[in-house]
């Protein structure tokens, strides 16, 4: 049952929200439909740029939900359970699980987590043996110490200890991990994750990707906008194009979808939710720019920046 | 900064080749049997940067004692693959696993040539269509946008050493041969050549008759210049061989050779080799026998040509130690 998930470009899928507040299920599932055939999985209802973490439980399942007639049996699933706490991530999984039975129980999810948000290093190999028995479906962490920062006591660790991850390696339900942070760490993480050959290891951080990128792919937000542009970069980086690679014009091409997704990165890259639901609305393919939280306002510089430099990409609508 | 960042490349390509360490297993030792127990070549494909890894693993593989030639892929399904014989091995280069050389593996293994792969990709097409799965994956890339592969490569790289140098242990290749094999540029190449490609055929072989006597045969020898005669039957049988060797000693013992045939003083039963057999083994059969010359024969044992030790190595580049 352990399915490793596929490399290559995972969607960080973000959540159109209804006047209310609550998933517009009939944008997210035109969103997912627009992109499934170009992303090798969907990660669906992530606590940070899906929002979950201000949405009630109904409501991420709802996503589930949703996602599950988005994907239908084309594209792999991911869904964040991380809950606000043990009990509520285990509630999440628990009716993850029960909605999963009832409508698609053949089909490939994955769960993603992020430990570290409410629960320390310490205990955390039993924990997610524990949580592992609620589920025959793998695992997949996050290590997200901003996210983790966000949350929780400034004395507590925001990074899975390697040492703690060389404890977890052994179970085998966990098949990845997605990767915020230094690249030291990344390669002390891969050192403790080494006995395991097909363990994916996903940067979550798209700058880092671009930089020196992760063989298992990336889990990236940007590609709500380009996901073209991000399939490209992607497959470059996992070799996919090795025969085309010796082609000045492939390359000259990849570069310039590198730049056009590094100028875009730098524009979202302050509020990612925010600025990316703004302009997916911009380009005509969300209803609204809704977020969660009404705190979340762009200011008119903002907006008129953001215009100008969708307009540069010809991509409003 | 410029220094952080050389360093951090570094600090990637070395963590790729230290993870493959702990995967090494019982698929290498295949490989390593199923190269060592081939009497053919290995014949290396790949393409992009992995064919370019591909020709280095050759270099190596020819001069560690493995006869290896390199197939581009495109131009074997344009004719190249012609070159491709049963007894070889195939080694695939891909670090995706998807590339044209997956058509190539598919064809070869129609033929019944056994397939190792090395790749990053165990799901892949190519892993999936492969007898040995070498995995060659690392976890990141050191170029921004994958423009170049960086860590994959010299992932890629050290396993083919890793390969040879198996290889040539299991040989137990030794200084001596190491010498052997580097007198000139292009030695390893020609010695993945098959016999027929370096042997002398046609009139320029001294074939004569066990009848003829010494004193005749001695200018059929001075005149071929290969220091030998072949001595056939009517059929074009081969019966002896006479060298230069033998004749000296042939001297030291009678007074009067003048008047022997060759069937007289010949060395009957001689070592042999087949057209169709490499280079390197026909240097083997040498090296093992101490002689410089060998007939080649078909299976009824009628005479083909013959090759000797400068056609293996070039005139003049190599003598044994």
């Amino acid at each position: 049952m352990n399915n490793y998930p596929p490399r290559g470009l995972i969607v960080n899928l973000i959540t159109p929200l209804n006047e209310e507040g609550q998933p517009d299920q009939q944008a997210l599932t035109w969103l997912i439909r627009r992109i499934r055939n170009k992303v090798s999985a969907i990660l669906a209802g992530s606590l940070r740029i899906g929002e979950a973490h201000s949405l009630k439980l109904d409501d991420r399942l709802a996503i589930l939900n949703e996602a599950l007639t988005g994907v239908g049996d084309s594209s792999p699933l991911f869904f964040e359970i991380t809950g606000s706490s043990e009990a509520e991530t285990i509630e999440l999984l628990s009716r993850a699980e029960t909605l999963l039975k009832k409508r698609n129980p053949d089909i490939d999810v994955y769960y993603l987590l992020t430990p570290l948000i409410y629960h320390s290093n310490r205990n955390l190999p039993d924990h997610l043996k524990d949580l592992g028995k609620g589920t025959n479906r793998p695992l997949i962490l996050s290590n997200n110490p901003v996210l983790v920062r966000k949350f929780s006591s400034a004395i507590k660790h925001i990074n899975i200890r390697t040492s703690v991850l060389k404890k977890i390696s052994p179970n085998e339900q966990v098949v990845g991990l997605e990767f915020h942070g230094d690249i030291s760490r990344a390669l002390n993480y891969q050192r403790a994750l080494k006995s395991r050959g097909n363990f994916r290891f996903y940067d979550g951080d798209e700058s880092n990707f671009i930089a020196q990128p992760s063989s298992s792919g990336l889990i990236s937000c940007g590609a709500n906008l380009l996901p073209e542009a991000w399939m490209d970069v992607v497959n470059s980086s996992l070799d996919i194009y090795e025969g085309k690679r010796m082609y000045p014009d492939h390359l000259s091409h990849i570069w310039q979808d590198g730049q056009m997704v590094r100028r875009l990165y730098a524009l979202y890259k302050p509020n990612p939710p925010v600025l990316l639901k703004k302009s997916l609305e911009l380009m005509g393919l969300i209803p609204r720019a809704r977020t969660a939280s009404s705190e979340e306002k762009l200011s008119a510089q903002a907006l008129a920046a953001l215009e100008a430099e969708l307009e540069s990409f010809n991509l409003l609508n | 900064m410029v220094i952080k960042e050389a360093q951090e490349v570094l600090r990637i390509e070395a963590e790729g080749i230290l993870a493959m360490i702990d995967r090494v297993g019982p698929e290498f030792t295949e490989a390593v049997e199923l190269i060592y127990s081939s009497s053919g070549r290995v014949v290396v494909t790949g393409i992009g940067k992995s064919g370019i890894v591909g020709r280095k693993i050759v270099a190596t593989l020819n001069s560690t004692g493995t006869p290896a030639v390199s197939l581009h892929p495109i131009e074997a399904l344009h004719g190249d693959l012609g070159m491709v014989t049963s007894a070889d091995i195939l080694l695939a280069l891909s670090h995706s696993g998807e590339t044209e050389v997956n058509e190539v593996v598919s064809i070869v293994r129609g033929l019944g040539i056994k397939v190792i792969a090395m790749t990053g990709n165990l799901e892949s097409t190519l892993a999936k269509n492969s007898d040995i799965i070498l995995d060659v994956g690392v976890a990141r890339e050191a170029c921004p946008l994958g423009l170049a592969p960086t860590a994959s490569t010299t992932a890629a790289t050290a396993m083919g050493d890793a390969l040879a140098v198996a290889l040539l242990n299991r040989r137990q290749f030794n200084s001596d041969d190491f010498k052997r094999f580097h007198p000139g540029g292009n030695l390893g190449e020609r010695l993945s050549l098959q016999v027929k490609e370096v042997m002398t055929k046609g009139q320029r072989v001294p074939r004569v008759s066990g009848q003829t006597l010494l004193s005749e045969a001695l200018q059929v020898m001075d005149k071929s210049k290969l220091g030998v005669l072949l001595i056939v039957d009517e059929k074009d049988i081969l019966k002896g061989v006479f060298t230069d060797g033998d004749l000296r000693r042939c001297l030291t013992k009678n007074k009067n050779i003048r008047q022997m045939t060759l069937r007289q003083v010949m060395t009957r039963k001689p070592k042999t080799i087949s057209e169709n057999q490499l280079a390197v083994e026909a240097l083997e059969i040498m090296q093992s026998h101490e002689i410089t010359i060998l007939p080649i024969v078909e299976p009824s044992g009628r005479l083909k040509g013959v090759v000797h030790l400068h056609a293996l190595l070039g005139k003049g580049k190599f003598r044994f130690d």
